[in-house]
């Protein structure tokens, strides 16, 4: 009898540390989205209306990089320039001009494995961009703080916001090619890009164009954690530019491919209200999870 | 190098600016170039060799490569021009490109179409030197 009581009252402490964590980690999530998309002032009291000129993007940069440094990592800032997509637009106007920020959570013992997880930062014109895609970098921001909090991590993890995906995924295209110019081993990387409407509430993901390992890490989580998942083969996002240069690559977002994913994509109306901060902080211990095993390797 | 000193003396004001044109598009061309973009550096080589022709010889040759040049300035400005008027009735989705509206974009358009003009003018005087009289 005492051991049953035992074990029922340790179910519910667990079951309530859990349901605290998400709530705190939601009330982190709706500060970052929120100051992101214009809801809250950042710290000098402006607000980030839009993240899409290039002025609007070095605040948002700079945000970002002072969230990174406020829980002990360094923001790192990769510069760049690329040629526009059609020569002729190339004699006509200047360069793509921008910068990624992104850290690295070292290893606890020595590796030259990197898992990354990346986001991009950017809106279109005039749009506060609150699920497209303050929600994917909170989410990586957030999964991040937690794996620097393990005290055992047998690779290193990157953390990166891109710039400019709204522009035919440029920032992400600078940044694969430095990782592969740089020589970094880089074990997989897991672009988020849109994690915040979930209309029926079946806290469904979707993964886009996994590779058998990487979908097999996901799925095993998922049938844990009653996370309902499905396969497409979206490739318009960030997780393409890795595909491209050799790396293996997912993008996981809210279930775009069903519909079940923000009408107000890409328009002013892609505000802070809209969001789902259950399901992003669901979706964010999910992902963690899954990160945590892979980096692990099941410990 | 003779040739080029004596352009210099007798027009200062259009041998510059037909240097000045050369190397901009010339620099655009290497920027571009290292950033991998081939096709700027090759029309801006083309723009500066012939601008650097053009002050070296005073034959038929250069009077063409002038109008070349002059053509191609006002196409590049009007173009801009015409870009940034299309967008500012339409909503242009590339923010890398709206940024560049700038009025010192303006002036560089605008620039390009006054030296197209200027040069295009320039062409009687062309003709004049060639034919052995001095303007």
């Amino acid at each position: 009898m005492i051991k049953h009581v035992a074990i029922i009252c340790l179910l519910v402490i667990s079951t309530l540390k859990v349901r605290g964590q998400i709530d705190l980690l939601r009330i982190e999530q709706q500060q970052m989205v929120g100051q992101l998309s214009g809801k809250f002032a950042l710290e000098n009291g402006s607000f980030l209306k839009s993240r899409d000129t290039p002025s609007a993007r070095a605040v948002a940069r700079q945000y970002l990089a002072k969230q990174i440094e406020d829980i002990g990592l360094k923001p790192k800032r990769q510069s760049y320039r690329m040629p526009n997509l059609n020569p002729l637009i190339d004699m006509l106007f200047s360069p793509f001009k921008g910068a990624n920020v992104y850290t690295v959570i070292p290893a606890s013992r020595k590796s030259d494995n990197y898992v990354v997880l990346g986001a991009h930062f950017d809106t279109e014109l005039d749009c506060p961009g609150a699920i497209d895609n303050a929600t994917g970098s909170t989410l990586i921001f957030s999964v991040g703080k937690m794996l620097y909090a393990l005290e055992e991590r047998k690779m290193n993890v990157i953390i990166v916001f891109f710039d400019q995906e709204e522009e035919e995924l440029i920032g992400s295209q600078a940044f694969a090619k430095f990782l592969k110019a740089e020589n970094f081993n880089v074990h997989s990387v897991h672009t988020f890009d849109m994690v915040g409407w979930d209309e029926d509430g079946n806290k469904e993901m979707e993964l886009e164009l996994p590779t058998p390992d990487l979908e097999n890490a996901y799925q095993t989580k998922a049938l844990e954690l009653g996370i309902p998942l499905y396969v497409t083969s979206i490739n318009s996002t960030d997780h393409h530019s890795f595909r491209q240069v050799g790396f293996q690559a997912i993008g996981i977002n809210e279930a775009y491919g069903k519909r079940d994913s923000t009408p107000y994509k890409d328009t002013p109306e892609d505000t802070y209200e809209t969001v789902n901060f259950d399901y992003l902080a669901e979706s964010t211990m999910f992902v963690y999870a899954v990160i945590k095993e892979i980096i692990n390797g099941g410990d | 190098m003779e040739a080029i000193k004596e352009s210099f003396k007798s027009d200062p004001i259009y041998a510059i600016s037909m240097i000045g044109c050369g190397m901009a598009f010339f620099l655009k061309g290497i920027d571009y170039l290292l950033l991998g973009s081939p096709l700027p550096f090759a029309i801006g080589t083309l723009i500066a060799g012939g601008a650097f022709y053009v002050l070296v010889n005073k034959d038929k040759s250069s009077r063409r490569i002038v109008k070349v040049i002059a053509v191609f300035l006002i196409l590049w400005g009007v173009t801009r021009l015409g870009i940034e008027i299309l967008f500012s009735f339409a909503s242009l989705t590339e923010a890398h490109i709206r940024s560049q509206f700038t009025w010192v974009n303006k002036l560089f358009s605008l620039s390009a179409i006054w030296f197209g003009i200027y040069f295009y003018r320039k062409l009687k005087n062309i003709r004049s030197l060639s034919a052995g009289k001095h303007v």
